[in-house]
C-alpha cells in the first residue's frame, strides 16, 4: 500500500523541502517520494491532510508513564495514547515505577511494551536502588539491555559522593546521567516558588537557590569526571548562566527546560489550584523569559513535558498535601505552538521537540526527506482544541490548561508503517 | 446596613478597605450588644453554623460560639485532628457530608493553607477561615484592628511593630494585609530566619533589634513563637531567643513613652514577653479577647445576610 499527503507544507529545518509545499508518497514506513505539490501522480491511498503542516515525530526526554505499578493513573498504552495525540513518536519514561526499574528483566518490560504500542517507549534506569540515593544500581546490564540513561527523578542525588560515582562508572559504555537538579534540604517543606505568591499565600517557598545550587555543585562533579550529564527542567534565569558558562568550557553538559515553565509563572498558583503545583515549582516571569532566550540562544537543548498523570485523589486536595505533577503530552506542541510559536518559530520548536532530544539519547531520526523513514505528525495551524477532562486521553486530568483554548491541531501521525488520524 | 463584597472570608487579601471598615463599625454595634443584661439577639435564628476545627484551638473556637450563640444561630461542632482527616476521609467528603445536613455556613480551622479557598471551590455555603496553617487568620486581624482604633484612633499614620515568629504566623499575615489597607506602617522584628525572605514586597520594614523596635512603635503586637509547626531548628534555644527578642519590663521602661501591647494568645510566658508586661497596664490583651466575640458576630452577621440574599 502506497500513501500519499498531498500538497502539505513541510516544517523540517534538515530537509531541503523545509518550508516547501509537497506531496509525500510513503510505502512500507519510508518516504519514497517527496516533490514539489501536485506533482506526483499514481494509484495512493490518499491521507486527508490537504494544505495542513507535516512535521517530524517529536521525541520527550521525560514523562511518567506509571506502569508498573501505578496503572490506575496511566499505563504503557494509555501514555502511548496520549502521546500519540501530542505527535510524539518517542518517549523515554523516568524509572518512578512500582518495583523502580533498576535491572534488565525491568528494562526488557517496558521494551517489549512497547513494542505493542504505535510509540517508541525508551526506559531509563535508576541510579541508585529503588531510588534509596545511596546504593549503586547495575548500570552497564541496563544499557546493554537498552536503557536510554539513567536518573533517579523525579528524586534529586542528595549526596554528592553518589552522583561522583555514577557519573565514573557510566564514562566505559559512555552513558548519560540524567538529573532533575534540586537541593533537598534547601526544598525543605517548598510548596511553590519563593517569592510574591509564597508569601501572600503563607506557604513556604522554594528558592532559585536550591536550584542553582545543586547544578553548581553537580557541574564541579561533572567537570571532575569529565562524563556526560544533562540537566533535566532547569526553572530559573540563574541555571540559564550556568548552563551556558560550562558548556563555554566545552563540558560535555546538555539541558532541559519542562513546557510549563515556558508558559506559566507562580502567579496561577495565588488561588491554590493544584493543577499549577509541579517540582521545579513555576517561576517568576523574569526566570520564564531568561529560559525562552536560554533556548532562542541554544543553551537549553529540548523542551520536555514532564508528563506525570496523578489521580484526582491525589491532586484535589488541600495545596500541602496533593502531589507536585502535571500532564503534559497531549498539549505540548499546541501549547509550544499557541505561546512560543512567535518568538521562537516552528522550526526552532522542531529543533527542541524532536531533533535535539534524540541528539542526546543518541537515537537520531532522518527527517522528512526521500528514503528518510516515515515518522512525522500533521498539523492544522488553523483549528483549535478546548482542552477539557472529557476529552482528555491521558489515565489522569491533572493539566495547567484545563479550559484553555490553544491554537492548532494535530490531525495525525504515522510512524512504525501505520498512521492514525484524529 | 452596607454589605461586604465577598461571600466569603477568606482572608483579609480578598477583602477592601471599605468591606473591614464595615466590619469594624458593626463590631462596635455588636460590643455594645454584649454588654447589656441580656447580651443575646435573634438576628442569625434559623442559620445553622458548623463550626470545624481540624486543628486544635481553645480561644478561637469558644469566642466564634458564643459569638454564634449571641446572635441565636444553630451551631454544631466537629474537631478532628488533620492527621486522621488526611489519612483517611478526604476534606471535602468530610465537609459534604457535614453539609448535606443543610448546614448554612461553616467555620473552619485548619492546618493547611489555602484549605479554606480549596473548600470554596465546591461547596456553596458561606465560608469564615479561622485559620488556615501559616497563611491568614482573618477575625483575628479584625479584632486586633478594633482593639488599636479603640486605643488610638484611626490607624492611618500609626506605627505597629509586629515581632517574633512571622514565618510560622497566620496573624502576622493577615495583620499586614489589614493594617496596610487601613493605612498603617509596619515594622517587623525577629530572627531572620523566622522572617520570609523579601517579605518588604508586602510594604513592611524589617528591623532586628527589638529595642529599637519597640522605641518606633505606638503598638507592638508580639506573636507567639509557634513551636508546634516548626518542624526545623530556625533558633537555638528559648532562653536565647527572650534574651534576645523577647519583651520584658526591662525594655518597656526604658521606652520613655507609652506603648500599647498586644498578644494573640495563648502566650508563652517568659519566652516573648514576660508576665510583667503582659499583665500590665500598657497591655490589652484581655480586651483583645472580648473585642475577638464582637468581631466574629459582626462577620457572622455580615456574611448571612449576604448569604440570605443570594
Amino acid at each position: 500500500m502506497k500513501y500519499r499527503a498531498s500538497n502539505v507544507i513541510v516544517v523540517d529545518p534538515t530537509s531541503s523541502f523545509n518550508g516547501k509545499k509537497t506531496d509525500i508518497i510513503i510505502e512500507n514506513g519510508s518516504i519514497i517520494t517527496i516533490e514539489d505539490a501536485g506533482t506526483t501522480e499514481g494509484d495512493f491511498y490518499e491521507i486527508p491532510v490537504n494544505g495542513q503542516y507535516v512535521l517530524p515525530g517529536l521525541c520527550d526526554l521525560y514523562a511518567d508513564f506509571c506502569d508498573p505499578g501505578f496503572e490506575f493513573r496511566e499505563d504503557i498504552h494509555s501514555g502511548a495514547d496520549a502521546a500519540l495525540r501530542g505527535g510524539y513518536t518517542t518517549v523515554c519514561v523516568i524509572p518512578h515505577t512500582e518495583p523502580v526499574i533498576q535491572n534488565k528483566s525491568q528494562v526488557e518490560y517496558v521494551l517489549n511494551q512497547s513494542k505493542q504500542v504505535l510509540v517508541e517507549i525508551l526506559p531509563y534506569g535508576t541510579i541508585t536502588a529503588n531510588l534509596d540515593g545511596k546504593e549503586p544500581t547495575e548500570m552497564y546490564d541496563m544499557h546493554q539491555s537498552g536503557a536510554i540513561g539513567f536518573t533517579d527523578a523525579p528524586y534529586s542525588i542528595k549526596d554528592a559522593g553518589v552522583m561522583l560515582r555514577a557519573l565514573q562508572y557510566c564514562k566505559p559504555f559512555n552513558g548519560t546521567i540524567f538529573t532533575l537538579p534540586f537541593d533537598k534540604t534547601l526544598v525543605g517543606e517548598g510548596q511553590i516558588n519563593e517569592g510574591k505568591i509564597s508569601l501572600e499565600n503563607g506557604m513556604k517557598g522554594i528558592s532559585n537557590l536550591s536550584e542553582t545550587l545543586q547544578i553548581q555543585r553537580d557541574l564541579e562533579i561533572c567537570k571532575y569526571t569529565a562524563s556526560r550529564l544533562h540537566f533535566f527542567g532547569i526553572s530559573t534565569a540563574e541555571s540559564v548562566g550556568l548552563i551556558r558558562k560550562a558548556k563555554q568550557e566545552g563540558m560535555q553538559v546538555t539541558a532541559s527546560v519542562f513546557l510549563h515553565h515556558l508558559v506559566f509563572t507562580e502567579n496561577e498558583a495565588a488561588d491554590f489550584d493544584t493543577n499549577f503545583k509541579t517540582m521545579p515549582p513555576l517561576r517568576t516571569e523574569k526566570d520564564k523569559n531568561a529560559l525562552i532566550e536560554g533556548l532562542r540562544e541554544g543553551t537549553l537543548d529540548a523542551i520536555c513535558t514532564q508528563h506525570t498523570p496523578l489521580d484526582t485523589e491525589s491532586k484535589q486536595l488541600e495545596f500541602e498535601y496533593a502531589e507536585f505533577g502535571v500532564i503534559g503530552l497531549e498539549t505540548a506542541f499546541q501549547a509550544a505552538y499557541t505561546y512560543l510559536g512567535e518568538t521562537l518559530g516552528m522550526e526552532k520548536l522542531v529543533q527542541l521537540m524532536s531533533f535535539q532530544p534524540r541528539e542526546i539519547i543518541n537515537k537520531p531520526l532522518s527527517g522528512i526527506q526521500k528514503e528518510g523513514v516515515a515518522n512525522l505528525f500533521f498539523f492544522n495551524h488553523e483549528e483549535t482544541s478546548i482542552i477539557e477532562t472529557g476529552n482528555i486521553h491521558s489515565k489522569s486530568v491533572n493539566t495547567p490548561f484545563l479550559g484553555k483554548t490553544l491554537q492548532g491541531k494535530i490531525t495525525g501521525i504515522f510512524c512504525k508503517n501505520e498512521w492514525l488520524m484524529f | 446596613m452596607s454589605q461586604l463584597s465577598t461571600k466569603h472570608l477568606l482572608g483579609i487579601k480578598q477583602l477592601t478597605e471599605q468591606d473591614i471598615r464595615t466590619i469594624l463599625s458593626t463590631a462596635a454595634k455588636f460590643k455594645e450588644v454584649i454588654n447589656r443584661p441580656i447580651k443575646k439577639v435573634p438576628t442569625l435564628r434559623d442559620i445553622t453554623i458548623a463550626n470545624l476545627f481540624f486543628e486544635n484551638s481553645t480561644r478561637t473556637r469558644v469566642s466564634f460560639e458564643l459569638a454564634q450563640k449571641r446572635l441565636s444561630a444553630d451551631v454544631i461542632n466537629f474537631s478532628s485532628s488533620s492527621s486522621s482527616v488526611k489519612k483517611g476521609e478526604t476534606l471535602l467528603d468530610t465537609v459534604n457530608n457535614i453539609l448535606a445536613m443543610k448546614v448554612d455556613m461553616v467555620v473552619m480551622r485548619h492546618p493547611s493553607p489555602g484549605a479554606p479557598h480549596f473548600l470554596a471551590k465546591h461547596i456553596d455555603a458561606n465560608i469564615i477561615n479561622a485559620g488556615d496553617g501559616t497563611h491568614e487568620h482573618p477575625t483575628q486581624a479584625l479584632l486586633d484592628a478594633f482593639s488599636m482604633q479603640e486605643k488610638l484612633g484611626d490607624l492611618a499614620g500609626k506605627k505597629v511593630l509586629i515581632a517574633g515568629d512571622i514565618m510560622h504566623s497566620r496573624v502576622a499575615l493577615s495583620n499586614i494585609f489589614c493594617l496596610r489597607k487601613l493605612g498603617a506602617e509596619i515594622t517587623l522584628c525577629g530572627p531572620p530566619t523566622l522572617i520570609p525572605q523579601g517579605i518588604e514586597s508586602l510594604g513592611v520594614r524589617i528591623e532586628y533589634n527589638i529595642e529599637k523596635a519597640l522605641a518606633w512603635c505606638d503598638v507592638a503586637n508580639i506573636l507567639r513563637i509557634q513551636l508546634e509547626r516548626q518542624n526545623t531548628k530556625y533558633f537555638p534555644s528559648l532562653r536565647e531567643y527572650a534574651l534576645t527578642f523577647g519583651v520584658n519590663k526591662k525594655r518597656v521602661e526604658s521606652l520613655h513613652k507609652e506603648i500599647v501591647i498586644m498578644h494573640p494568645g495563648p502566650i508563652n510566658r517568659g519566652v516573648e514577653i514576660t508576665s510583667d508586661v503582659a499583665d500590665s497596664k500598657h497591655s490589652i490583651i484581655l480586651d483583645q479577647v472580648e473585642n475577638g466575640v464582637a468581631v466574629r458576630m459582626a462577620a457572622l452577621f455580615l456574611l448571612a445576610n449576604k448569604g440570605i440574599e443570594n
